[in-house]
């Protein structure tokens, strides 16, 4: 193989072969492998989703894969590990340098709420190791007997863990100081000493022994679910087809989304770890085995473990769960119910860890690449700079933290951004590049070379898919998430929500009462649950001595059937709390409950009175007067809330346009100078590439 | 309730069960994945490491780091 142009400075390269394979596959290896790819197949025809990800495997994620990795080598050349720097080096136009800044922006913007999520799964680990998790689930289920009151169970105690510990039920968890602040910053310092060793010493020798770790535990857990009695029934809810999806526009988006999202393909991270192989280093086939070794971590560990056991323990609601809630709620519950769950709770959180680290390490790196090239500052001092700027982000992250709404938020623009920087790469590839131009670099160094309709392909038809995909995806997400932005929209939403989840007491509480399941003490809690969430808390105490009133007074009665039973129950609460199980012309009444200023609590008590129809003689006017008076407080405490968390939406947006502005402006100052000068002695070396 | 019992008890409720298609569907996928990662490594790893990797980077003075 040949040397880099003698003039330009030594930089760094891969050590093996199965190094750079194994850390690119741990780059793309996350938690949207054993998480997402389940939730989205099961939710979107079973296995006839696989059908349309295979197609686009083929036709969006090898080539978008390919190409990226023989920029990324065509960079290095240049002596350019940077995606401003590489993007430079090929075309000399503006454009370049603000694809090359995108490729910069979305690794470390994802990065400062990845982190997050990797300390979760670090907790999680932490915590079954300690038994935590057991003596929860053990706490919440005594005296459950019934299996669906233990699931509900099991899984509400999950939700709150996640709720108090991680900070999704409040904003500030970083002011709290608790547990997982010190987490994440010992997930910091483990992510920043491996950045900081380098790319050979550092993120190649991590990945060598964390990938086949995580495959090594996965494949345990594997065995362990696919030896479960009547794992057939999970398999089958995950596996069945329902062929009638295939002619459904939202599964094709939903496939090649998948593949797009999952490969990590065409924003900057592969660009990045390809420019560290040598001149004549084969990019067809590394780039190849990295993308089937995420697919089998992705097909065959993420779609045979998790959603076929969360059906079998849990049942179809908890197993068609989204991402997070199937990770960090439906798991730790499935464990509950799994033979020595504690053990294999462990070991699973503590592989999505290992994986999580990969992907993190892949994310720092273009950005300390960038800064190395760009400014000639030392690795010590870009990994400082670094981490100071992802901190100031994840501090935002967790100042945010409420429904994890600057996650969510910064994930939505993110994925857009991805979307568009691989069409961008795409493009430059087939477009400014040349196809065949660029399918001839491609296949230098190859163990075999590309079809030669991979030119056809990237010209035409994967840029074709992925304006699709941009343009299906944005259509299916973009309004929740703009009307997510607007205070206008949420804060009477929310509001309104709140009003008819109150105007729902009645039956809410008559299903808790109805469930035999539920011992005297866990009904109490419940219902006290239930009335605190709209307002009533009233006392604890008090309550208990209501909810056993009235479960002795049902017990002694006979009941003609389970309507009649429920009709007891329903009156008892209407008595209790004012509140009726139904209203004539409900839209009204939750409008007078919104209308503060031209309703008094006693007039709207008088409305619902008169509109109550025959459970009118159970009511009290002077109840609902209370009863309306505190849901309205309640009420004006989420559309607050709500406000607060647009507010936050907002910020999240603007505070990424700047980043990305500011990114502009220092790639546009190292391409004129550092990595202009180094890029011109590249070329008076005689490496000549300039496209377009 | 034992483990057993509580999965026969679920599964009761939702009688779902693998079918042929699904069957098939799946182990289709499995063995397209298992054969592209056998195939991928089969050619890596039959490849001796090519000469200059014999050289570990290590001794390479990557002058990026302060020192």
């Amino acid at each position: 193989m040949n040397a880099e142009p003698s003039g330009l400075p030594q930089k760094e390269k891969w050590g093996s072969r199965i190094g750079v394979v194994l850390a690119v596959a741990g780059s793309a290896v996350g938690l949207g492998n054993f998480l997402r790819f389940p939730g989205q197949a099961v939710n979107n025809g079973g296995g006839v989703f696989m059908i349309p990800y295979i197609l686009s495997f083929l036709l969006v994620g090898i080539p978008i894969a390919w190409c990226e990795w023989t920029l990324g080598r065509l960079g290095g050349r240049f002596g350019q590990n940077n995606a401003p720097g590489i993007m430079y080096a090929i075309w000399r136009r503006g454009p370049a340098k603000g694809l090359g800044a995108l490729a910069l922006l979305i690794p470390v913007t994802i990065y400062m709420y990845y982190i997050l999520l990797e300390t979760w799964c670090l907790d999680y680990c932490i915590f079954f190791i300690q038994g935590g998790f057991a003596e929860l689930f053990g706490t919440v289920t005594e005296g459950v007997t019934d299996h669906a009151a233990e699931v509900t169970a099991v899984v509400g105690a999950t939700a709150a863990y996640q709720g108090e510990v991680f900070g999704v039920a409040r904003h500030g968890v970083l002011f709290e100081g608790g547990r997982i602040v010190w987490l994440v910053l010992a997930c910091f310092l483990v992510n920043f000493f491996i950045i900081y060793q380098g790319v050979t010493r550092g993120i190649e020798a991590f990945c060598k022994w964390a990938m086949p770790l995580l495959i090594l535990c996965a494949v345990i857990i594997l065995i362990r679910v696919l030896t479960l009695p009547n794992i057939s029934s999970g398999l089958g809810f995950m596996w069945n087809p329902d062929w009638g999806s295939l002619t459904d526009l939202k599964v094709w988006l939903a496939a090649s989304g998948q593949i797009f999202f999952s490969l990590s393909v065409g924003f900057g991270l592969i660009l990045c770890y390809s420019s560290y192989l040598r001149e004549n280093d084969d990019v067809v086939l590394t780039s190849l085995s990295a993308s089937s070794t995420n697919e089998f971590c992705e097909v065959i560990l993420g779609g045979l473990i998790v959603v076929p056991t969360a059906f079998l323990f849990l049942g179809a609601e908890n197993a068609q769960a989204g991402t997070f809630g199937l990770g960090f709620i439906t798991v730790p519950a499935i464990m509950h119910f799994m033979p020595f769950g504690q053990f294999f709770g462990a070991m699973w959180f503590g592989l999505l860890f290992l994986a999580a680290v990969t992907s993190s390490l892949s994310m720092l790196q273009p950005a300390i690449a960038f800064l190395e090239d760009g400014f000639g500052l030392s690795r010590r001092a870009s990994v400082g700079i670094l981490g100071i700027i992802t901190a100031l982000g994840a501090s935002l992250t967790m100042t945010f933290s409420r429904n994890a709404v600057a996650i969510d938020h910064t994930d939505f623009w993110c994925n857009l951004c991805m979307i568009i920087a691989a069409t961008g790469l795409v493009l430059m590839f087939g477009w400014v590049v040349g196809a065949e131009r660029g399918v001839k670099e491609m296949n230098r160094g190859a163990d075999f070379h590309v079809p030669r309709f991979m030119a056809f392909m990237i010209r035409y038809v994967t840029p074709t898919f992925l304006i699709a995909i941009l343009v299906g995806w944005a259509a299916t997400n973009a309004k929740s998430y703009l009307d997510g932005m607007n205070p206008a929209k949420q804060g009477p939403a929310a509001a309104k929500a709140k009003v008819q989840e109150a105007l729902g007491l009645c039956n809410t509480l008559t299903t808790l009462f109805a469930n035999d399941a539920l011992n005297e003490e866990k009904l109490s809690e419940q219902v006290y649950e239930a009335v605190d969430a709209v307002g009533q808390p009233g006392k604890r105490d008090e309550l208990a001595l209501w909810v056993r009133s009235t479960r002795t007074d049902a017990a002694a009665r006979t009941f003609a059937g389970e309507a009649e039973r429920r009709n007891f129950y329903c009156h008892a609460v209407t008595r209790r709390f004012g509140v009726p199980p139904t209203v004539e012309d409900q839209d009204s009444v939750v409008a007078g409950f919104l209308a503060t200023a031209a309703l008094t609590p006693g007039e709207l008590a008088e409305k619902i009175h008169r509109l109550a129809g025959e459970h009118a003689e159970y009511l009290d006017v002077a109840r609902t007067a209370e009863f309306i008076a505190a849901v309205r407080a309640k009420a004006e405490e989420q559309r607050r809330a709500a406000i607060v968390d647009a507010n936050a939406a907002r910020f999240v947006l603007l505070g990424i346009v700047l980043f990305f502005i500011g990114l502009v402006v220092l790639s546009d100052v190292a391409c004129r100078n550092r990595i202009g000068r180094t890029v011109a002695q590249a070329e008076r070396d005689g490496l000549d590439w300039e496209a377009g | 309730m034992s483990t057993v019992a509580m999965i026969l008890a679920q599964a009761g409720d939702e009688e779902v069960t693998l079918t042929a298609a699904g069957g098939m569907i799946m182990t289709v996928s499995v063995l397209l994945v298992l054969g592209l990662c056998a195939f991928c490594f089969w050619r890596i790893l039959r490849e001796p490491t090519p000469s200059e990797h014999h050289h570990a980077p290590l001794d390479i003075d990557t002058q990026d780091l302060d020192g």
